[in-house]
């Protein structure tokens, strides 16, 4: 390991402590760690979008002004209408920046319908509907056709299907189930990631020298409490 | 002092070092757990152990600080799979503005500049703004939307890619993600194109895959630390996920442990009332 690296390990393991002491309680400590973290990744965003901004749009109208093509050339529009979108600043002004909004809207919107379409309501809908050869395929049709009920609050229709919305409703909560213990295990590997981090040479030898200044802290506070 | 009352008194940090202790412990001693395979993993390894020399595979990649634990090892893995394959082509595409940051990490982790020719074997095209409609423009043509890679290098000069322009060239698309980057893929690639696409995701959007993948629209998912410690047996290769497998499992022991005391303490409170 280089110097540089071993510096880069110590500082990252520094700001990993600094950020876990909210475990301890509200400090400055933390406070450092959030902003120096929000900074360094909006800096990080920055940069990178001026580049996009010189690789995508002002690199072609550069080359379009030289050779005197108009499609390089109309890669100044979707620029002006980035600039537009600053006018949100702006009491006033503020409606302009609808026109760069409003296009980017439609074009999103235009973009995603025709695959969310065929993905999401097509694809689907041939995805539910299974040859029912197996028990899991079985379960799969009942689920779906309870949950679906379960939506449909016309109370004749609810009648008619009697104990099936309730079904649907528990099917409903097992979701909600998987999401939360998926959520759970997310987390969990989530500080596992970090604590490996952390586990090994030379970041390790930070952990005590954390600890001792949490522990000299709280009792520091502790006196401090007991002083009338 | 009853063990009613003891249970009742606020433990917030030593619960947070219990869970520490719990994960720390495996780290340092692995226990060596098994570590089943699903099915959604075993999935995806099968898929790209079938690709030909010539295919190419997209990695598509919004990895971030906040779910590097859960998908970078993924990445690394996946990748690490795709570079044993001999003449398989490999794009690497970023979608967060982190992504470079960990797909050249990744590319570091395996060697892959000692093992393979950059520009012939694979490519970083690094981070494109726009979400789906930069995917859109890439599924549609590629050397319309960019010019050069994430190195600054122009694309004319890289030889693998004078064949690939549009989606139609794409053999598989993995994408590495917790936010909705997946499903601009399928619109994007799978739903105009027919390109395969399989997904590595954090926890918490597994269920919401599962959906597209029962109704066969993806090959495959990676889910969370747990799909790439399964990938990292599959491929022979026991990383930190494997490891991080033997602390999740004492973790959620843990949680197991507290949610029943958490109960008794409820319905013992209950009772009395």
């Amino acid at each position: 390991m280089t110097g540089v690296d071993m510096l880069a390990v110590l500082i990252s393991t520094t700001l990993i402590l600094m950020m876990y002491t909210i475990l301890y309680r509200e400090n400055p400590a933390f406070r450092l760690g959030e902003h120096i973290m929000v900074g360094s990744t909006v800096g990080h965003a920055v940069v990178l979008a001026v580049f996009q901004v010189r690789d995508l749009a002002w690199k072609k109208v550069q080359s379009g002004l030289a050779t005197g093509d108009i499609g390089g050339i109309a890669y100044v529009i979707p620029m002006i209408l980035g600039i537009l979108l600053y006018f949100q600043f702006s009491r006033k002004y503020r409606h302009i920046s609808r026109i760069s909004l409003a296009l980017m809207l439609g074009v999103g919107i235009a973009l995603s319908i025709r695959g969310l379409l065929f993905v999401n309501v097509i694809g689907q809908i041939k995805g539910a509907c299974k040859p029912l050869t197996s028990i899991e395929n079985v379960v799969y049709m009942v689920g779906v056709v309870c949950v679906l009920l379960y939506f449909v609050y016309e109370r004749r229709a609810s009648k008619v299907a009697g104990p099936l919305p309730k079904i649907g409703r528990y099917l409903l909560m097992l979701t909600m189930g998987s999401y939360f213990a998926n959520s759970i295990m997310g987390r969990v590997s989530i500080v596992i990631g970090t604590l490996n981090n952390l586990l090994t040479v030379p970041a390790f030898y930070l952990i005590p020298v954390a600890l001792l200044i949490v522990i000299a802290d709280a009792l520091t506070r502790r006196r401090k409490a007991a002083e009338p | 002092m009853s063990v009613i009352q003891l249970l009742n008194r606020n433990y917030k940090q030593v619960i947070y070092l219990c869970l520490f202790v719990a994960i720390a412990i495996p780290l340092m001693k692995p226990m060596g757990l098994p570590v089943p395979i699903d099915q959604t993993t075993r999935d995806v390894y099968n898929r790209i152990d079938a690709l030909q020399p010539g295919d190419v595979a997209v990695m598509g990649s919004n990895i971030g600080a906040a779910i590097y634990a859960e998908v970078y090892p993924q990445y690394v893995a996946i990748l690490e799979h795709l570079f044993r394959k001999e003449g398989v082509k490999v794009i690497l595409v970023d979608h967060g503005t982190e992504g470079p940051i960990f797909a050249e990490k990744a590319l570091n982790e395996i060697k892959a500049y000692d093992r393979k020719t950059y520009g012939v074997d694979f490519v970083h095209l690094g981070y494109i703004a726009g979400g789906e409609a930069a995917i859109s423009g890439l599924c549609r043509d590629l050397h319309e939307l960019l010019e050069v890679d994430y190195a600054g290098h122009s694309l004319e000069d890289l030889p693998m890619m004078d064949d690939i322009n549009d989606a139609n060239d794409f053999t598989i698309v993995l994408d590495f993600t917790a936010s909705a980057d997946s499903q601009f893929w399928l619109n994007q690639a799978y739903a105009p194109y027919g390109t395969e696409v399989a997904f590595g995701l954090v926890a918490v959007k597994v269920p919401d895959a599962f959906a597209y993948y029962t109704a066969g629209q993806i090959f495959g998912i990676i889910e969370s630390l747990k799909g790439a410690a399964q990938y990292e047996v599959l491929i022979g290769r026991p990383g930190i996920a494997v490891k991080g497998m033997d602390a999740q499992s004492l973790a959620h022991l843990l949680y197991i442990v507290l949610i029943l005391l958490c109960n008794v303490v409820y319905f013992h409170g209950r009772g009395k009332r």
